[in-house]
């Protein structure tokens, strides 16, 4: 889906990062997705690429990337909750993605 | 005249969805599920007898059978998988792909953005639910009010700087400092240097 290389740059800005953490959040989770197999909703398991990719965003102190940090795996944890909800624990990855492909688009359809 | 159904693979056609095919998944669904897929014929000028024969004898870049399924057909397939296919001609291929787009967005509920652009597009879909096509319109405003928020937050939780303000800060650290040293009896001066450093 080319719209979330678009969205996710916007997310490179940490106005954005730290005002819309649960688009953020989402974008995040869906470009890290694996293409197949089974996947285990966890919030744990997204820790480590929110961390890269903060890792990545210019111009931030550290003091920045641990307030978004924060903010993203609040977001990250309540959608995870969201998801569970709605395919289980375990779902396979086309699931999973199509699940937060709705999540995103109620998001931006709430921004439009 | 409704839906025709066949137990046989779905005819040579274009998938309005950004089909994907992963045989492992594909294996897992067989053994609980049959196939299903729905072909739209598009047959403006009614010429057409039996639709699947049509759609096999048109080259597929001919754009005459559009076709929805889970998955992407393959030979391989048919060993390990029952297959229906539901056929229905359409004198106008904007219904044709329209019939396809709602009942994988709202029987299947697969979101809009995994269907090609071009039959978002042809059926108007771009206009009804613009977010589906195109979200620069909503980047930009998505990064404009973030922009907005944030130099708010920043103004207000700036130091006035004005005498009075520290003064009355100063007083209320002070007197919060004279309580601490009266409960547990240190030194007020030195608490006072510790705590209330600006």
């Amino acid at each position: 889906m080319p719209h979330i290389d678009v969205l996710l740059e916007a997310c490179k800005k940490k106005e954005v990062a730290a005002a819309r953490p649960r688009l953020c959040a989402l974008l995040l989770m869906y470009k890290h997705l694996p293409r197949v197999g089974v996947v285990y909703l966890r919030t744990s398991a997204h820790r480590t690429p929110v961390q890269k990719w903060l890792e990545d965003m210019p111009g931030l102190t550290g003091e920045d990337k641990r307030v978004i940090m924060q903010k993203l795996m609040k977001a990250i944890g309540e959608a995870v909750a969201e998801l569970k909800k709605k395919v289980g624990g375990v779902a396979s990855a086309a699931t999973l993605r199509r699940a937060i492909l709705r999540l995103l688009l109620e998001e931006l359809r709430n921004s439009a | 005249m409704g839906w025709e159904r066949r137990e046989a693979p779905p005819p040579p056609g274009v998938y309005v969805t950004t089909a994907s095919y992963h045989s492992k998944l594909v294996e897992d669904y067989c053994a609980r599920y049959h196939l299903i897929y729905l072909v739209a014929v598009y047959d403006r000028d009614g010429t057409c007898q039996d639709l699947y024969q049509c759609c096999s004898s048109q080259p597929r870049s001919d754009g005459r059978c559009f076709i929805f399924g889970d998955v992407e057909w393959r030979e391989e397939l048919a060993e390990k998988c029952r297959v229906e296919t539901y056929l229905y001609k359409f004198r106008d291929i904007r219904d044709a792909l329209k019939t396809l787009l709602e009942f994988g967005m709202h029987v299947k509920g697969i979101p809009c953005t995994e269907f090609n652009i071009d039959v978002l597009r042809v059926t108007g879909w771009c206009d009804v639910d613009p977010i589906c096509c195109d979200v620069s319109a909503v980047k930009e405003k998505i990064i404009e009010e973030a922009t907005a928020t944030y130099h708010q937050l920043q103004t207000q939780h700036l130091p006035s700087g004005t005498g009075d303000a520290a003064e009355e800060a100063d007083d209320g650290c002070a007197e919060l400092a004279r309580h601490a040293a009266e409960t547990l009896g240190a030194d007020v001066s030195r608490l006072r240097r510790c705590l209330c450093r600006t």
